[in-house]
């Protein structure tokens, strides 16, 4: 272990420190606003030092193996670290007025959402089954007591259900990763991809035979995962603890962790097991739980009156949309578009942060002011609020999939790669998917822009969020009328998954 | 590159944001929306005259290559037009521009009625220009944001219902495209979203790629995914039941346009898609042409014994739309029997049929609009002897009228006639569909002529009706709607006294499309 090792890792480390000194001056001053600009600064600097990694400014270069080859710091790592750096920041920056008028022990807040940033900086890096499975815990155990932090009453029953179902859903991934190392007798992803590939000569039904331990420990480790992705079978926590934990917890959930896992996923999955005789069975279980978590997502979402909970059920249909392009596997594609799945889904994943950190952001600034989640009280919301109702509009178009957003590219791309890879009745059904999806979206369109104002009190938001928001939404229109300034960084940050 | 149909497409959606987001003054907004479209509807004529017929091919190309360039998945910004395509940017300058002069009633949320209306005039006229699919794919989507917002809003009645009906069976229809253009994409051998070849810049399109592509599934299952996406736009039987709906609860100007360009939407897509990319493929026509001839017809009829059973009418006129595209069908299916120039008299038909219903109609919806402002209802048994009242309104009614039921010496006898003459040559049962369709045009002048006769002509409104109280009052038409609704007739007249105005360029497109 050099100095380099710390260096390669200098992102977490300043992010925790940052944590740690957040706790720590919240023992000593009163005016806890400053807690804020500390936390972003440690974040900012976080991103910083990321940038530099990548450009070989820290480390002498972009893929090296670091303590004990448990981490590595390739390019898909560092796109992962900036995504959620960013992310992270545009929830902190803009929650203060949350905090400060709803949660109570806001220091605590504040480090254990920075812990668990770090866990996920991590988690993204890791290439050794412990340290994945060390970084997973260190994520989630912060949030299950952030998520206990609302002043409702829920948000208490809310906490409970997020760590017994989160509890199963680990020792799940624990048994997982429990068969992977003892069928191919390592920890470490690149010795289980050596083993795999080496068995790749044998026929097919031997290999299954032989590796059926290994099928097994990917398949739990798959379906431990899907409670990180608000997917399918682990998907009935969302609505709840989404509904009850402080609204920019909920943003962080349905963005940040949700990208954190399909990091794990998309790097096991592709780094791993890809290219082999596996491919085929994963692709068709993780196609059945896309089918699952669209539908599921979708059609629950119908019915819903509260904005926090609609965005839950819609968060389930989007994992179920990425899940088409992590299965868009069969490596029997048309040549050059080969990893269209795995690039498809970091774009969707930057282009979801974008649209739907826009939406919670927005709904914790109106919320503030209106008092409620209940969509009716966004009747009216075009005349209180004229440029917020716009932004909101961008949002839930991009949600939609509807041009010139990065919602529709991103679907475009998708599905593109599921068709590619022979998977045109999972795309056909997607699509059909997001059809019913318009229903629910048009739903709190009409609400905000057709109807009329019961109250007609003027809607102030903050000016931080509002000008995170037209931010993001600039993003949002940007990025989906040149989806090459995402997908470009994010084919360089697949292929340095696949070639280890 | 000339940049001229660059200019035509984000002229208006430019202008759009600027009233968005710049222009406040509610008055200033409507100028600066006529001025917008009128430059747009010289813009269009401009566009349409450079044509060059003697040339042929795709002209006015604008092409930025590697729009999205990352390995395997390569569009490019295409756009152009042909023979083909002109006459609808042209139909859709026209109706653009009488949609936004006829607006000038307009007072509720000026500002966003005429940025989302400039909006939908760029993007629709992007349908028609985009000659990459994944960009026709766009504005084909981008499409729906103005028109749900224009119908919800303004709409009247049920007007969230039917804009949400619409949406959704448009998304529908997009869901079932956007999988054909993947398909088609990813097949080895083609990996091009180019939808025409041209040389000059040595693009080869589909057409020419896909006889000897590897497809990923069935090529009729390709066909028909195409096909049914573009028959619900169209719309045609048994897909037509958002039409009504969203026709009767928009506001007049966007009926305007959804009769005028949308519809044209879908004719296009069959025209250039289903049947330009198909056609000298694997797929049979044989059999594929009997079943749209035989759709076409039944369209046909059901939409005119509904029309003759509608009251409101707008929803008459609406269902007078699916009656009329059924013509535009049996003229598709006479392509099972093209072999040269001569045989392609009724696909060129179904083409002028796609301009000529834009600009009746849109007429037809805009008098119905001039209407119901001074009668406040469009229910026929209340109405009656307005012609005493509205002279002028009258007499454009009977030419919109007279024209859809193709009175010779206007252009929608022109387009039926080439349909009829040109699908009957291919005789069987394409002769017997045709017969039946014929029957058609009787049963439109029996709605057309029963409708004007109960509304504008007879005896005043009864005590009983809404409006007799007020029957003295009703005013002509006025000055301001005058220019809206002539540049609608005139276009009616042109094309039926001098078809060639547009034949000669359909004919061109058409030879090159499926005979070149």
């Amino acid at each position: 272990m050099s100095f380099q090792d710390f260096l390669a890792i200098s992102p977490e480390i300043v992010v925790s420190f940052t944590a740690i000194l957040v706790l720590i001056i919240d023992l000593f001053v009163k005016n806890k606003k400053i807690l804020i600009p500390i936390s972003c600064f440690g974040l900012l600097f976080s991103f910083i030092l990321t940038i530099g990694l990548w450009n070989g400014w820290i480390i002498e270069s972009v893929g090296i193996y670091v303590f004990f080859s448990s981490l590595r710091i390739d390019e898909f790592a560092l796109f992962f670290k900036v995504l959620l750096i960013l992310s992270a920041l545009a929830v902190i920056g803009s929650s203060w007025e949350y905090i400060n008028s709803n949660i109570e022990s806001k220091g605590e807040f504040l480090g254990l959402l920075l812990l668990s940033i770090s866990g996920m900086l991590l988690l993204v890096s890791s290439v050794e089954l412990i340290t994945v499975w060390v970084s997973l815990e260190l994520t989630a155990i912060p949030l299950v007591a952030l998520v206990a932090l609302g002043k409702q009453e829920t948000s208490l029953e809310a906490s409970f259900k997020f760590l017994i179902l989160g509890a199963v859903s680990s020792v799940v991934i624990l048994y997982g990763l429990v068969y992977l190392y003892g069928f191919s007798g390592s920890t470490y992803f690149t010795d289980i991809f050596y083993y795999v590939s080496s068995m790749q000569s044998a026929p097919v039904n031997d290999f299954i035979n032989v590796n059926f331990g290994l099928l097994i420990g990917v398949i739990l480790l798959i379906l431990g995962i899907s409670f990180k992705l608000a997917a399918f079978p682990f998907q009935m926590w969302v609505p709840d603890v989404y509904q009850g934990s402080p609204t920019p917890i909920t943003a962080y959930l349905s963005v940040v962790s949700k990208a954190a896992g399909f990091a794990v996923l998309l790097r096991i999955i592709y780094g791993v097991l890809g290219g082999n005789d596996f491919s085929y069975l994963l692709s068709n279980l993780i196609s059945i739980i896309a089918l699952f978590s669209m539908t599921i997502g979708n059609v629950m979402a119908l019915r819903q009156n509260d904005i926090k909970r609609l965005l839950a059920y819609s968060t389930i249909a989007h994992a179920g949309y990425l899940l088409v392009g992590v299965a868009s596997l069969n490596l029997d594609g048309f040549g050059e578009n080969l990893y269209s799945g795995p690039q498809g889904v970091l774009y969707y994943l930057a282009g979801y942060a974008f649209t739907n950190l826009t939406a919670f952001l927005l709904i914790i600034g109106v919320s503030k002011s209106i008092g409620t989640y209940q969509l009716s009280g966004y009747a009216g919301l075009r005349k209180r609020a004229p440029l917020i109702s716009f932004v909101l509009a961008v949002s839930i178009i991009s949600l939609l999939g509807i041009p010139p957003t990065v919602g529709f590219m991103s679907k475009v791309f998708i599905f593109s790669a599921a068709v590619n890879t022979g998977l045109t009745w999972l795309a056909l059904l997607a699509v059909i998917n997001s059809v019913i999806s318009a229903y629910y979206y048009l739903r709190v369109l009409k609400i905000a822009f057709v109807d009329p104002e019961e109250n007609k009190s003027e809607v102030v938001v903050n000016r931080t969020i509002s000008v995170i928001v037209v931010v993001g939404m600039i993003g949002i229109i940007i990025l989906g009328i040149f989806p090459s300034l995402i997908l470009e960084v994010a084919e360089i940050a697949v292929m340095s998954i696949v070639n280890i | 590159m000339s940049g001229l149909i660059s200019i035509i497409i984000f002229l208006p959606i430019l202008a759009s944001i600027i009233i968005l987001a710049v222009l406040k003054n509610d008055k200033l907004i409507r100028r600066f929306s006529f001025g917008i479209v009128t430059v747009e509807l010289l813009l269009t004529f401009f566009a349409f005259l450079s044509y060059d017929k003697t040339k042929g091919g795709i002209q006015l190309v604008d092409f930025v290559e590697g729009w999205i360039p990352i390995k395997g998945f390569n569009a490019n910004y295409l756009v152009g037009i042909d023979g083909l395509s002109a006459p609808l940017v042209l139909l859709s300058g026209i109706l653009g521009a009488a949609a936004v002069w006829g607006s000038w009633r307009v007072t509720k949320r000026v500002k966003e009625y005429f940025a989302l209306l400039l909006f939908l005039q760029g993007v629709v006229t992007g349908v028609f220009v985009s000659l990459d699919l994944l960009l026709f794919f766009i504005f084909w989507e981008a499409e729906l944001i103005p028109m749900y917002f224009l119908i919800s809003i303004w709409g009247s009645g049920r007007a969230q219902y039917s804009a949400a009906k619409f949406v959704i069976f448009t998304l529908f229809a997009g869901a079932l495209l956007l999988i054909g253009i993947l398909v088609i994409y990813l097949s080895q051998g083609i990996n091009s979203f180019t939808m025409v070849s041209i040389p000059e810049l040595g693009i080869t399109g589909i057409p020419e790629l896909i006889s000897g592509a590897n497809l990923l599934i069935p090529i009729a299952v390709i066909f028909w995914l195409f096909f049914i996406s573009f028959a619900i736009k169209l719309p045609l039987w048994p897909l037509h039941s958002w039409l009504p709906d969203a026709h009767t609860d928009a506001p007049t100007a966007v009926s305007v346009i959804l009769a005028g360009v949308l519809l044209k939407m879908g004719g296009y897509g069959i025209f250039r898609i289903s049947l330009g990319f198909f056609h000298n493929s694997e797929l049979n026509f044989d059999f594929i042409g009997p079943i749209l001839v035989i759709l076409g017809a039944i369209s046909v009829i059901y939409g005119a014994i509904l029309t003759i059973r509608q009251t409101d009418l707008k929803r008459l006129i609406a269902f007078s739309s699916v009656s009329h595209m059924g013509y535009v069908i049996i003229g598709f299916s006479s392509l099972v029997n093209v072999v040269s120039i001569k045989d392609t008299l009724a696909l060129s038909g179904a083409a002028l049929q796609l301009f000529t219903h834009g600009t009746i109609t849109g007429l037809a919806f805009l008098l119905v609009g001039l209407v119901y402002d001074r009668t406040h209802t469009r229910n026929i048994p209340d109405l009656g002897g307005l012609t005493n009242k509205m002279p002028v309104i009258a007499v454009f009614f009977l030419i919109a009228g007279f024209a859809s039921l193709g009175l010779p010496g206007l252009s929608g006898f022109v387009a039926e006639l080439m349909i009829f003459l040109g699908t009957f040559q291919v005789g069987n049962i394409f002769a017997i569909a045709t017969v039946i369709g014929v029957f058609g045009v009787v049963l439109a002048a029996g709605y057309t002529l029963w409708m004007i006769q109960r509304s504008f002509f007879g005896e005043k409104p009864s005590e009983k009706s809404p409006i007799s109280d007020e029957f003295d009052n009703l005013t002509d038409i006025h000055a301001f709607d005058v220019l809206p609704v002539l540049i609608l007739t005139i276009p009616i007249f042109v094309i039926g006294i001098y078809p060639r105005f547009l034949t000669d360029l359909i004919e061109l497109g058409i030879w090159e499309m499926f005979l070149l």
